[in-house]
């Protein structure tokens, strides 16, 4: 692989060996993958900080990892808990220790402590920037909405890659494997402002195309583009797509020749496929929830002031929780506008900032099923936890909330 | 019977002598291997890694397996080398971490042919493989 003076000296150790080591990393991870160089990267998004997740070893090398800092921008997924309201939680506190250190090996390095699965929502990237991204659905959306370019990292090997400022040049950094494979036509009567359906639309894609860059045609564009992300978070959760082209939304769509689409393989998706994710997902009967579950991925603000409006009149009982996840950011948004984050507590609804509940210590603190309108968290919840987990529109659960647990 | 040897492509240089432990299934190291205790579960086998030339396809599964790999050498746990047939981002990270000989890219032959308990050396400063078969040692 070709090398420049700097990253030749980074290699040979003029910026210590934890560096040496992350260049020497990347440079045989590229090798491997038939990259002919590195590039330069502006961003770096690191997953795989949780506890739970990545255990003792993890810990151990960030800990490690942590005497050098990073060389470009770089911000983090979710941990195990909120970090102001683990108590409440019923998080041990050796578990908040171990986290706490994992966090601080980041904040080290000069990560910023974002604590989100969302960072299209807190970063500026611009369009047709090389960046290193973890956590799936933020790859989807980092190519498929904003246009920026960047492969399917894990959580590691994007911080490698935030610490020298580089990534091998291979896949999706470059035009060439960005045309379309394949073009899905979509259904019209498909309501593109529902979480549980876009999520599962999503799902029976990617279980349907695992590899390739699949052309989206006839997708309706939801009234907030962010909305994509749950369409996004399905395909992540089923396959290891990293690229779709979505017609009238992706940048990509704009670099396409006609001849791009000749010849190209073309499938139908229609309400059938996102009845079967349904069907999947179908283990909690309606009052055996332990919590009923909004942000994966994390929230808006203004989802979270919609969902908040329509559960102005709900109070859950004892043992029952409405979980929403969001970022650190949404929080204080929140609070600026004048709600009372404690009063929401006290009728069992727990805005959580920081965490997602397939990272955190679900089994220790006593969650075994879960109503959600994410298909991304249904699939892990299960898969990781073992919990029980049923997907539902989210305003089929509100109305429900409403109609079970209203206090007036 | 004597030596036979492989080509392979060198990916973490090193080179490592020892007993063959051999998987024909791929392997998730976040799952299969718990870096504490050094004891693999595949292919409804339980073996420990430690020491050992670990043979198997390539990695599947999650990318917290390079944190695993990290963990065996953090628990002493470590392989000597890793032989695949085609090597994976994961595990290549993980083994430039743990400074672990990786190599891949060897022929299938070798891998219809050599067997756990067999002895094998590896260059992966060279891209070579020698196999002596468990029956010749004795």
């Amino acid at each position: 692989m070709y090398l420049n003076k700097y990253e030749e000296s980074i290699l040979n150790g003029e910026y210590g060996p934890i560096k040496a080591k992350a260049l020497k990393a990347l440079v045989k991870m590229g090798e491997a993958l038939g990259a002919d160089r590195l590039i330069e990267i502006t961003h770096a998004h690191i997953s795989g900080i949780s506890y739970t997740t990545i255990g003792e070893a993890g810990l151990e090398l960030l800990k490690e990892l942590s005497a050098e800092r990073v060389y470009v921008d770089a911000s983090c997924n979710p941990a195990g808990f909120d970090l102001e309201r683990w108590r409440l939680l019923g998080v041990p506190e050796e578990y908040y220790e171990k986290q706490i250190e994992i966090i601080n090996s980041l904040r080290r390095m000069g990560v910023k402590i974002t604590l989100s699965c969302t960072p299209y929502l807190i970063e500026n990237i611009r369009p047709a920037t090389h960046i290193s991204w973890a956590e799936s659905n933020a790859v989807l959306y980092a190519n498929s909405v904003l246009g920026a370019l960047t492969n399917r990292e894990g959580g590691l090997s994007a911080l490698l890659a935030a610490l020298v400022g580089r990534t091998p040049n291979y896949g999706l950094h470059i035009d060439e494997n960005r045309k379309p494979s394949i073009i899905v036509n979509i259904e019209p009567n498909i309501d593109p402002n529902e979480p549980s359906v876009l999520g599962s639309l999503g799902y029976s894609l990617g279980q349907i195309i695992g590899y390739g860059v699949p052309y989206i045609i006839n997708f309706r564009r939801p009234n907030n583009l962010e909305m994509v992300k749950y369409f996004l978070a399905g395909i992540g959760a089923s396959s290891a797509l990293g690229l779709i082209i979505i017609s009238q939304i992706s940048p990509d769509e704009r670099r396409l020749r006609r001849t791009d689409l000749r010849n190209l393989e073309r499938m139908d998706l229609d309400k059938r496929n996102i009845k079967n994710v349904f069907e999947t997902f179908n283990d909690v009967q309606l009052e055996d929830f332990d919590i009923v579950y909004f942000g994966c991925p994390h929230l808006s603000l203004n989802e979270v002031l919609h969902i908040l409006e329509h559960v102005k009149n709900v109070r859950l009982p004892k043992g029952k929780r409405m979980w929403l996840t969001t970022s650190r950011k949404v929080v204080s948004e929140i609070m600026a506008l004048g709600y009372n984050i404690d009063d929401l507590w006290s009728r069992g609804i727990l805005l959580l900032s920081d965490m997602c509940p397939v990272v955190a210590p679900l089994r220790i603190i006593k969650v075994n099923s879960v109503i959600t309108d994410s298909v991304k968290a249904a699939h892990y919840l299960r898969k990781l936890h073992g919990i029980k987990v049923t997907l539902m529109e989210r305003r089929r659960i509100l109305k429900l909330m409403n109609e079970i647990y209203s206090r007036c | 019977m004597g030596h036979l040897t492989f080509k392979c492509r060198p990916i973490v240089e090193g080179y490592a002598e020892g007993e063959a432990l051999v998987f024909n299934q791929p392997i998730s190291f976040l799952g299969d291997v718990d870096p504490v205790t050094g004891v693999i579960k595949a292919d409804k086998e339980v073996k420990k890694v430690k020491d050992r030339i670990l043979i198997f396809p390539h990695g599947k599964g999650s990318t917290v397996g390079s944190y695993v790999i990290y963990g065996l050498k953090r628990y002493n746990n470590k392989p000597k080398a890793i032989i695949n047939l085609i090597a994976d981002p994961v595990l290549v990270i993980g083994c430039v971490l743990a400074d672990i000989p990786l190599v891949d890219k060897v022929s299938r032959e070798f891998f219809e042919y050599v067997s756990t308990g067999d002895y094998v050396i590896v260059d992966a400063n060279q891209g070579i493989i020698s196999l002596c078969k468990r029956k010749s040692i004795r």
